[in-house]
């Protein structure tokens, strides 16, 4: 197949983003294990990561900004390096909430809790890493059906938003935490469900790599076809 | 890797094994050497013939040679002969061929290129075309005998310059046509595309583009021709020029003689004084030709200026 | 200024069939762009859009082409007229054997041209973007000019005839990178006072210079060439619709 040093590159830039953003999953899984067992020692881990990626999400930049003055990209390969260079965004985006989660985490370590919204916290942020992964692994496997499967997804991310935010409003009668706690974990409501977005949006960045249709028109389609289905 | 000798080993057999192209380049040298050496004596043998010839002929005939012997007519004693009215009876031929046979040639050769369609028919005038031009001489004057001196006789008065230059005429259309088809050949199609692209008809873009530029071909061809016609003998015979007049042919009607036959007639006399003047007239053959082909040269290079 | 309509064209040389079953609107004051492989037809489909096909001798189209509302197939349209209205530059540059003046002025003048000559020659020159470079030389030879410049002198000639479409077939394929982005800055000038047509093997420059985009190919070896896609160039090089014209745009063919 002709251009074929040009395929190898565009391969190897798609291997390096996937491996920064299961790295991202990594550090995700540590932030999930630590709002679970309430530990800011493993949150600790956590910490200083974050220039890390943003470094990689520079290098990664670059070199898509050298393929286009190279390589004249169109149509697919287009596509392919303008989805690289969002979904890098995306993922470093969200490997430094994952720092910032963390951080809050080591701050709040003495303070006191809130069991029903730590919980509920915890819950919300399986389901955001979930999303994240998942959003990652449609990209990888350019699975643009499971794409679609994401907003539900996300819709339930935004239903443990409301609930952690109605008991950061309204403590629960067991003890609210102490004020400090409260604030942090508003934040962390906030950091959790932008990461939830950003796993959203990779999903729908490879709708557009695959189809060349915004993930917007793409959804309308698809959110009219479930209409009309709901209709039979 | 290369050496000094110019061989190579082959990349994937090891030293050991020896290069794999082995070749004595001094040898090949020599070889070419003496192949030049070769196709240089071809060439020499052709100029040194024509040298000689031509030095003999001066030899002899140039001290003959003068204005009294051109201007004077043709006589029993060898002294007083002269060659003026062959000298003018070849150029009038000379112009009445050349009028007769430059518009015919190029006329039938721009049909054949850019009109004809591609048939049988086409290219059997073609190939009959290119088979003329192969013809003896002598059949071209059988035939102005038949059709330009006895069946035109009434027109063209019989044995007069009009039915010489006719036959001639005849004898060199076919090279003249050659010569200028190849000179529209060469014309690259994207002219011709360029003309029809601006909404012009074939006759539009041949007299603006193809004409202009295929001139300077078929120039070359119609020299050579005509040089060959004015050297003719053989036709002229055939269709009656004279070989004694004692007048100049003063219209294209008149009876004429031609150099050649003039020289023909000499070299057949006993007396050694006609042979110095044989040879004093193709002398004069001989310069005419030339001038006639420089002034061809001169307009071919004029038209050439830009291909 | 007039768009094309073509109808179902085909085009043959002999019994040789080319192209099939081509139709496509080319829009008035737009640059369509040809793109495809090589031998798939689209400069005989260019060809075939003023009746420079049939110059071939064999070659023949069927189908319809419509300039505005006039069947330039029709029996009684005269291939030397529309010509003139939609004028063609070639691959090669091939100026006349004659002076830049006269090079643009003749096909006006063989044309009827009653106007002032002068004028339309530095006009038509200008328009070709060529004036400055040699205004001061117009009775030198067509020949004297660079590569690129012979190209914009034969531009310039094809606009002194005042065609409402011009068809060009590779006009930069033998030119050097600075010529060739002199010819495409001129295309889209062109564009406002013509419609344009162009036959090129440089994507790139479809896709910089062309608003419409058509893709042909031939699927099988030995087929006659297809319309493959046709859409706006923007949709084009960034979401072709097929496969086939993905690979190609993507340089990915074979």
């Amino acid at each position: 197949m002709p251009r074929e040093t040009f395929q190898q590159e565009l391969d190897h830039l798609v291997g390096d983003m996937v491996a920064l953003g299961r790295e991202v999953e990594a550090s995700m899984d540590t932030m999930v294990e630590a709002m679970q067992a309430q530990d800011a020692e493993i949150a600790r881990r956590v910490i200083g990561v974050d220039a890390g990626y943003k470094q990689r999400g520079l290098e990664l930049d670059e070199e898509c900004i050298i393929l286009q003055a190279r390589q004249a990209p169109v149509a697919r390969d287009l596509r392919l390096i303008y989805t690289v260079q969002a979904v890098t965004n995306h993922l470093v985006r969200a490997g430094t909430l994952s720092e910032h989660i963390c951080r809050a985490i080591v701050d709040t370590g003495g303070v006191e809790h809130d069991p029903d919204l730590a919980s509920t916290l915890s819950e919300m942020a399986r389901a955001a890493r979930n999303l994240f992964h998942e959003g990652l692994n449609v990209f990888e496997m350019r699975d643009i059906d499971r794409a679609r499967d994401l907003e539900a997804a996300d819709d339930k991310v935004d239903l443990l938003y409301s609930e952690a935010m109605n008991l950061i409003v309204n403590p629960s009668d067991n003890g609210g935490g102490s004020p400090e706690w409260r604030i942090r974990a508003a934040l962390i409501v906030h950091y959790l469900e932008r990461i939830a977005d950003h796993g959203v949006d990779v999903g729908g960045r490879t709708v557009f790599l695959v189809t060349g249709e915004r993930m917007e028109s793409a959804m309308q389609q698809y959110r009219e076809r479930r209409v009309e289905s709901d209709e039979d | 890797m290369a050496t000094k000798s110019g061989t190579q080993t082959s990349r994937k057999g090891g030293p050991e094994q020896g290069p794999l192209f082995q070749s004595s380049t001094s040898a090949r040298h020599t070889l070419d050497r003496m192949f030049a050496v070769l196709v240089f004596i071809a060439t020499m043998i052709g100029l040194v013939v024509l040298v000689v010839l031509l030095v003999d002929i001066a030899l002899d005939g140039l001290p003959r040679l003068s204005w009294d012997f051109i201007t004077s007519y043709s006589s029993v004693i060898p002294d007083n002969t002269g060659i003026y009215p062959a000298l003018l009876g070849s150029l009038w031929l000379l112009a009445l061929t050349g009028i007769i046979s430059v518009p015919l040639g190029i006329g039938a050769a721009t049909y054949l290129e850019e009109y004809a369609p591609d048939n049988w028919l086409t290219r059997l005038i073609e190939i009959n075309i290119s088979n003329l031009a192969g013809v003896p001489s002598i059949i071209y004057g059988l035939l102005g005998l038949g059709i330009f001196v006895n069946l035109l006789g009434p027109i063209t008065g019989g044995q007069t310059i009009v039915a010489g230059a006719l036959t001639l005429s005849l004898l060199i259309l076919p090279v003249i046509i050659i010569a200028t088809r190849e000179a529209f050949r060469t014309i690259p199609g994207a002219v011709r595309e360029g003309g029809y692209a601006l909404g012009a008809t074939r006759w539009e873009v041949i007299k603006a583009h193809l004409l202009p530029m295929a001139v300077p071909g078929a120039l070359t061809g119609t020299i050579l021709a005509l040089s060959r016609a004015i050297g003719e003998t053989a036709p002229l015979i055939v269709v009656g020029a004279a070989t004694y007049i004692t007048f100049a042919p003063e219209s294209p009607l008149s009876s004429y003689s031609a150099l050649p036959i003039q020289i023909y007639s000499w070299v057949s006399q006993p007396q050694p004084g006609f042979q110095i003047a044989a040879a004093a007239g193709i002398v004069v053959l001989m310069v005419v030709l030339l001038l006639a082909n420089s002034v061809a040269i001169w307009l071919r290079n004029k038209y050439q200026r830009r291909v | 200024m007039l768009g094309m309509k073509i109808e179902d064209l085909s085009a043959f040389y002999g019994s040789f069939k080319a192209v099939t079953g081509v139709s496509m609107n080319i829009q008035a004051n737009k640059v369509t762009a040809l793109i495809g492989p090589s031998g798939c037809g689209k400069s005989t489909f260019l060809r075939c859009l003023n009746r420079m096909h049939e110059v071939i001798p064999g070659a023949y189209a069927e189908g319809g082409v419509h300039l505005g509302d006039q069947d330039i197939y029709a029996k009684d349209a005269d291939p030397v007229t529309i010509r003139r209205r939609i004028g063609m530059v070639f691959q090669k540059p091939n100026p006349f054997s004659k002076s830049i003046y006269e090079n643009v002025a003749w096909g006006a003048r063989i044309n009827g041209y009653k106007g002032d000559m002068d004028e339309l020659v530095e006009r038509s020159l200008r328009r070709a973007a060529l004036w400055e470079e040699v205004k001061d030389k117009l009775k030198k030879s067509g020949f004297d000019l660079s590569g690129g410049q012979q190209q914009r002198l034969v531009i310039a000639r094809t606009l002194a005839v005042e065609p409402e479409v011009i068809l060009m077939d590779e006009p930069a394929s033998a030119l050097d990178p600075v010529s060739t982005q002199k010819i495409e800055d001129t295309m889209a000038d062109l564009k406002k006072r013509y419609t344009v047509v162009i036959v090129t093997h440089n994507m790139q420059q479809a896709a910089r210079i062309s608003d419409y985009t058509g893709f042909f190919y031939i699927e099988h070896m030995g087929d006659p060439g297809r319309l493959w896609e046709f859409d706006e160039t923007d949709k084009v090089f960034s979401a072709p619709g097929r496969k086939e014209t993905e690979d190609y745009v993507t340089g990915r063919f074979g």
